[in-house]
């Protein structure tokens, strides 16, 4: 089970991690800042194994892969939403950051609820609610299972 | 059954007779870009990975663009981890301060007609513009590149846009492309290709064209293509187009996932409003709401309400967008004999140091001089947020950038409205909405 964190639609990724930020030599640096004009405590308050849940269209805007890489180094086991921009969601698999499309879940959660997500059968589980997901594509979940690109490689 | 434009160019690419929307395809990639807010991250994952030469250093360019000058203590940093990483593996394309990279890439002639490229940017959507295949990537995916010269794509959909006619005066291709957007939506694109054709379309200019590829990752699209043309070839330095470039358009028994037809005349001046890209309204109907507004009140993700409309602080025209010399062009035709409002402060920022020697040289900087503007050197400039201009709490700024996120440009309760470069202009003399 994690803690959800909810956000709206259109969420780009300036307001995940904005651009006075991203010459911190390393990620860790960066990670305090993220959702800063959003939600100012959000570094602060998540947990490892948290989940972002959002609206359509999220991560959308620049090419900054730092966008994923702060929830992952944060500890957040995966982004849900029904839609996301394609490059965050290339860059969050390559980084090893599940993001998951999946329906109906905004609409049903808040900030704080508990979810659980069951990465292999494709569930988000609310209560006793539960929603499916749209399983990724075999080369993506490949990809994802190794942890990441640079791991993917690496078996090449 | 037919095929569309970037079904032609990914099947083209990989030598195959035809590819279909949804097949993944592993593309051979023929030019690469890196600019210097990310060179550092693609260096550190590019050694991470373990390879130690660039699969082909003539295909790499590094453009410095977004700290150029630098303005804060960081940033000269990334200007020697890029020259470091340059001498390491050879990469001889390199500019250090010759402009925006989406205008140098076609410009100085690395991007040409059915090319496949890819850049850390999330605007290299731009060279659609001249009927190449190109997208923003991450830097991990890059690093992966420069070790193998190829990439995985899923092969999209496309949306094509029918424009026939003539626009209205005064009218331009950002007009264009902020209306599709605000009927799209920010994400009504996402994952797919939009294909341009039309009367329209075909009269306008390379630039115009490349003001809506440009802008077409504003509704998510993942690329935003022109069938080339002669006025391309021109461009691009070609002698002529080779069959293949003249296959390069959308077959009419090609499956598209949507078709928007749309009629120049009806095209009107309009404005991205604070805080959303596709929030997208008629100059005229920024005036008449802010009219019936209190005079001299501040509405949040409005501005002050000043003389019957928004007061304008600042005037931007520049960037990848629309920062080429038709737009300083058009600007100076506004300007022309004309001073801006005494409190406006007007800023004119070249895409590129060729484009700012042709403005130097016509009159077209001497003209805008003249009317009151600071022209900066070329670069990103204040499209994002650096290298001077930063606004405050409820300043307003009319810029013909691309993006009016919140935050961009200096504080989240800056309002920021995008706009063509004729309605900048107007702008800037009126010191409000106009």
């Amino acid at each position: 089970m994690g803690k959800v964190f909810r956000f709206n639609k259109d969420v780009d990724t300036d307001q995940i991690i904005a651009s006075q930020y991203l010459l911190y030599p390393t990620v860790d640096e960066m990670k305090a800042h993220t959702f800063e004009s959003l939600d100012a405590d959000f570094a602060s308050n998540v947990k490892p194994g948290d989940y972002v849940v959002a609206d359509s269209n999220f991560g959308c805007g620049s090419s900054r892969e730092q966008a994923p890489a702060v929830l992952k180094a944060l500890g957040v086991r995966a982004v849900l939403a029904p839609s996301f921009a394609r490059i965050f969601y290339r860059n969050s698999i390559n980084i090893g950051l599940p993001a998951i499309v999946c329906d109906g879940l905004y609409d049903a959660v808040r900030t704080g609820d508990e979810i659980d997500l069951d990465m292999e059968k494709g569930i988000v589980t609310f209560g006793e609610q539960t929603f499916s997901c749209t399983k990724l594509p075999v080369h993506l979940q490949k990809i994802l299972d190794r942890g990441g690109l640079i791991s993917s490689l690496d078996e090449m | 059954m037919g095929s569309t434009l970037i079904e032609k160019i990914f099947a083209h690419n990989i030598g195959a007779g035809s590819v279909k929307a949804g097949d993944i395809i592993t593309v051979n990639v023929d030019r690469v870009m890196i600019h210097d807010i990310f060179i550092p991250f693609v260096k550190d994952k590019f050694e991470e990975m373990g390879f130690t030469k660039i699969w082909d250093p003539d295909r790499t360019v590094l453009i410095y663009d977004h700290l150029v000058p630098a303005s804060q203590l960081d940033d000269p940093r990334h200007h020697h981890i890029g020259d470091d990483f340059c001498d390491k593996y050879g990469v001889k394309n390199v500019h250090r301060s010759d402009g925006i990279c989406h205008q140098l890439m076609t410009e100085a002639g690395y991007v040409n007609p059915g090319d496949v490229a890819f850049g850390t940017d999330s605007h290299t959507v731009t060279y659609g513009c001249v009927g190449a295949f190109s997208t923003g990537i991450g830097y991990t995916e890059m690093a992966s590149i420069l070790g193998t010269g190829k990439l995985w794509v899923r092969v999209p959909e496309t949306i094509r846009v029918n424009i026939n006619g003539a626009l209205p005066e005064g009218v331009t291709s950002k007009d264009i492309i902020l209306t599709i957007i605000g009927d799209l939506r920010a994400d009504g694109a996402t994952y797919k290709s939009l294909e341009f054709a039309g009367s329209t379309v075909d009269a306008m200019s390379v630039a115009s064209r490349m003001t809506m590829s440009n802008m077409t990752v504003e509704c998510g699209a993942k690329c935003g293509l022109f069938s080339p043309d002669e006025k391309t070839a021109e461009y691009c330095g070609m002698e002529g187009l080779d069959d293949f470039l003249l296959s390069l358009h959308g077959d009419e028994d090609a499956e598209y996932a949507q078709i928007l037809n749309y009629r120049a005349e009806d095209f009107v001046p309009v404005m991205a409003c604070p805080s959303q890209v596709d929030k997208i309204k008629p100059v005229s109907q920024v005036i008449s709401e802010a009219a019936a507004m209190e005079e001299g009140s501040i509405v949040p993700s409005v501005g002050l309400i000043s003389g019957g409309s928004v007061r304008v602080d600042q005037v931007f025209i520049g960037s990848c967008t629309n920062g080429r010399l038709e737009d300083l062009q058009a600007a100076a035709s506004v300007l022309k004999g004309k001073h801006i409002a005494p409190f406006v402060k007007l800023i004119v920022t070249p895409a590129s140091r060729k484009i700012y020697r042709e403005a130097l040289a016509d009159g077209t900087l001497d003209t805008l001089a003249q009317a009151g503007a600071m022209i900066t050197t070329p670069g990103c400039g204040l499209c994002c947020g650096r290298t001077g201009g930063i606004l405050t709490d409820n300043e307003v700024v009319v810029a013909t950038n691309n993006r009016n996120f919140l935050g961009r440009m200096g504080t989240s309760k800056v309002n920021i409205y995008l706009a063509s470069p004729i309605t900048a202009a107007k702008c800037a003399v009126a010191g409000k909405i106009v």
